[in-house]
């Protein structure tokens, strides 16, 4: 066990870095100059060659490089290009808002999702599964910005019961969660109803019918507790994903969490709050994923650790 | 499963309630502001942009401003100025028992020290050399001397600025944000409290700072010790940061908040300016007057031709790059915008005749046209006026090859390697209103911002002539045949002057300023 965690552990640690030193190189391949972004179009030329020198851009890449692992790993990811302040700190201080919308998101997801998924997989061709094959086919496949912008004109505007945009209140979290939460919703729905119908066709399930067990019981003793192991699995990548930073849904609501910080940060192109950004995401990616694996054999006992 | 749906009912009421009542909360004392980037810095002497100049603006304000009709320099923490008769010396009276907002008189030391820490090479200001005529500047910087000789306390309320040359512009760039006054201790507040000035502001102007919660909210609430004692009128700010600008369009027109610090955007001014109710909250901005042009480089063939110059001027439809601006601008027939003092307004319009422009070209040897590069930023807006020149010129038998690159690749070009330009499309925001502005960076020979490298020794002349003259009737009237001399050499292309319009709620009045754009401290209640 502790060398299946140990492996795991370094393997993260490996990807993370992998994560690091790739968005290094891509951010020092883009076209761009972080000293002339600082100092503001008009500032002279010399102002710009200070700032440049003073933040050793002028030094070779590996240079740059090995400085910026050697500050990553005590914990310095620099300071961002815009406003000077410290990266780690500047990130830090989004997370609780973005965890709040992730989890908001999530709790919209498997609030519709999960239902809508197994009363499709229980009445298969009935009108609420066609239902829930075109809601899913919509939720995956209209981009949230579009959905988030409209949901925001028409409940925000035309009828105006929640807040436009922005952060504060419940009210500010309800709309960016819904949106949120349709896209996911429709994808746990599909997961959900073919993992349920394989499920039901399992000889256990035949069994169980078999013994006399009533259906409400075979459902939620068998069915569903079987059908919902891909669920956990999908909900610890998703959650990742989410804390990653949601960055059109954070941008079109105003929502101040690490996504709305990420575009910020493309579009300032503040190349140490985009590292910072991506390097937290993988992170949240790499704990997420080690934490479903662990949870996913404490679930399963069929699974052991090798 | 009634019970279930009743409780489902109760929460969503709950929620309705709750965000009704929030959304409805229109607190007059407050005055809500909204900005679509977050705001990097409200330090005076480091903030550049339209967003951070107001911000600054809430927390600071300097020796002199622009009066309410945005006409001529008052007092503001000075009681009174004076300039030398030879320009060469401004002398500020402070106002007695001025003070921060920290309840500290303000004092001439205070005033040396804040153009001190500007030049500081450590503060990186980039506006800075708004200032470089000041005696003693440029050997404070190189560190050969630990004061600016130029600034002198001259009694306990008393201080003089003894310029190297006159320039007449400077009274209007002390209203300006580099001009704001910055105590000592601003710096030493904000390190304590493990922050830096740029969003721990701490200045004399209409508010204090309450709050800075970076990419989500700046509050502050009224300064008790503003030089004016009945205003702001309001209590409170909340400037929201962070919003995407159709959705803060959105939040104005709701009445959910009051102006946003940038402009209206290009796509959504069309729908706003044809609303007879929404044009109504238009409101035209008096700073940063604009001019759109293209830069020929007049040291290579065929532009240091006049008449291939005159000849790209005829081939240019204005009238369609006013349509791709969405109608927010005006055609351009000189350098000086029509908001500036010295603007001449006799200029007749280029008109646009594709058949002189060919004939032009022939009789200067390029009857066969010639192919030319075109540089640019990647701004949408710049890409679809660049476009539209494109056509124009290749309908005289010009072919153009566009570039469009980031714009800091773009600075870099035009600063780093201006030899290897040919045509470059680009615009000017004016600091301060005055032709110089224009001249001086992009005009005079070896200018900063002269990428062109346009070189013209009459004109040289002439504006020395014409800059020589106080602000008054005799400088706008010499500026305004400076500005025909100008127009009848075509250094180049002269594209439009754009206009830029915020857009405000319908229960505010906020005065447009000249220098810092947004006047808080008289922004009122309809």
């Amino acid at each position: 066990m502790i060398a299946y965690i140990f492996k795991r552990l370094l393997g993260a640690i490996v990807v993370i870095w992998g994560v690091a030193t790739i968005s290094f190189v891509l951010v020092f391949l883009m076209p761009s100059d972080a000293a002339r972004m600082y100092a503001g179009p008009r500032a002279p030329e010399e102002v710009v060659e200070r700032i440049r020198e003073e933040w050793g851009l002028n030094d070779p890449l590996p240079v740059q490089y090995v400085r910026y692992l050697g500050r990553a790993l005590q914990g310095d990811l620099g300071n961002s290009t815009r406003d000077n302040r410290p990266v780690i700190r500047a990130v830090a201080e989004r997370i609780p808002a973005t965890a709040q919308l992730a989890l908001a998101g999530l709790l919209v997801e498997l609030a519709i999702g999960v239902p809508l998924g197994l009363i499709a997989a229980l009445r298969p061709g009935t009108w609420i599964d066609q239902f829930a094959t075109i809601f899913s086919l919509l939720g995956v496949s209209i981009p949230q910005f579009a959905v988030g912008l409209v949901a925001l004109y028409l409940f925000g505007f035309v009828i105006p019961i929640f807040p436009l945009g922005g952060s504060g209140t419940i009210a500010h979290l309800i709309l960016p969660a819904f949106i949120l939460g349709i896209g996911g919703a429709a994808f746990y729905a599909r997961v959900l109803r073919s993992s349920v119908l394989e499920v039901t066709n399992e000889d256990y399930i035949r069994t169980a019918h078999a013994k006399g067990l009533s259906s409400r019981r075979v459902l939620s003793h068998h069915i569903v507790r079987n059908a919902l192991l891909p669920i956990v699995t999908l909900m610890g990548l998703d959650l990742a994903l989410l804390l990653g930073g949601v960055v059109v849904i954070e941008a079109v609501f105003g929502w101040p969490g690490v996504g709305l910080q990420a575009w910020t940060a493309i579009r300032n192109q503040d190349t140490p709050m985009i590292m910072g950004t991506v390097i937290f995401a993988a992170i949240a990616v790499v704990l997420f994923n080690l934490i479903s694996d662990f949870l996913y054999v404490a679930l399963d006992p069929r699974v052991r650790l090798t | 499963m009634r019970s279930r749906l009743l409780a489902l009912g109760f929460v969503f009421l709950v929620c309705l309630v709750l965000s009704i009542s929030m959304v409805s909360a229109q607190d007059p004392s407050v005055l809500r502001i909204l900005s679509y980037p977050d705001i990097r810095t409200a330090d005076p002497h480091v903030a550049y942009e339209t967003e951070t100049w107001p911000t600054a603006a809430l927390f600071y304000i300097g020796l002199v401003r622009w009066s309410d009709d945005n006409t001529e320099i008052v007092p503001a923490l000075a009681d009174e100025y004076s300039i030398s008769d030879d320009g060469l010396v401004y002398t500020f009276h402070l106002r007695d028992g001025v003070k921060f907002s920290n309840g500290r008189d303000i004092t001439p030391e205070d005033v040396k020290y804040s153009f001190e820490r500007m030049f500081r090479p450590e503060t990186t200001s980039p506006t800075a050399y708004m200032f470089e005529a000041i005696s003693g500047a440029a050997a404070f910087v190189d560190g050969s001397a630990d004061s600016i000789s130029g600034i002198q306390v001259v009694d306990d309320r008393t201080v003089t600025f003894t310029l190297d040359f006159p320039v007449w512009s400077l009274i209007q760039r002390f209203a300006l944000p580099p001009g704001f006054i910055v105590p000592p201790e601003a710096d030493e507040v904000a390190a304590a409290a493990g922050t830096t000035i740029a969003q721990m502001p701490l200045g004399a102007g209409p508010f204090a700072l309450e709050s800075w919660q970076s990419g989500v909210m700046i509050t502050g609430s009224r300064n008790p010790y503003y030089y004016l004692p009945d205003r702001p009128i309001f209590d409170r700010f909340e400037l929201e940061l962070g919003l995407e600008p159709s959705v803060g369009i959105l939040r104005m027109e709701a009445g959910e908040a009051d102006i946003a610090l940038d402009f209206v955007p290009n796509s959504e001014y069309p729908r706003i300016s044809t609303d007879p109710v929404l044009s109504e909250q238009l409101l035209p901005t008096a700073g940063f007057p604009n001019v759109d042009y293209m830069i020929f480089n007049t040291n290579i063939e065929p532009f240091n031709n006049v008449d291939v110059r005159h000849a790209m001027n005829l081939a240019i439809d204005h009238q369609r790059l006013v349509q791709i601006l969405n109608g927010r601008a005006v055609p351009s027939e000189g350098p000086i915008p029509p908001s500036v003092l010295g603007n001449n307004p006799d200029l007749p319009p280029l008109p646009y005749d594709p058949d002189a422009a060919r004939a032009l070209l022939a009789s200067a040897g390029y009857a066969d046209g010639f192919t030319a590069e075109l540089l640019t930023n990647n701004d949408p807006t710049n890409l679809s006026v660049a476009q539209a020149l494109t056509a124009d010129y290749a309908a005289i038998g010009i072919t153009i090859n566009l570039t469009s690159v980031d714009n800091s690749v773009f600075l870099d070009t035009v600063i780093n390697q201006p030899d290897s330009l040919q045509l470059v499309l680009t615009n000017w925001y004016l600091d301060y209103p005055d032709p110089s502005n224009i001249w001086e960076p992009l005009l005079a020979c070896g200018g900063s911002y002269n990428w062109g490298g346009y070189c013209n020794e009459d004109l040289e002349a002439q504006f020395a002539e014409a800059n020589a003259n106080p602000p008054g009737d005799a400088r706008w009237a010499a500026f305004n045949a400076f500005e025909a001399s100008i127009a009848a050499d075509y250094p180049w292309a002269f594209l439009v002057h754009q206009i830029n319009y915020y857009f405000t709620s319908t229960r505010v009045n906020i005065p447009t300023d000249p220098a810092i754009l947004l006047r808080w401290d008289a922004a009122s209640l309809k």
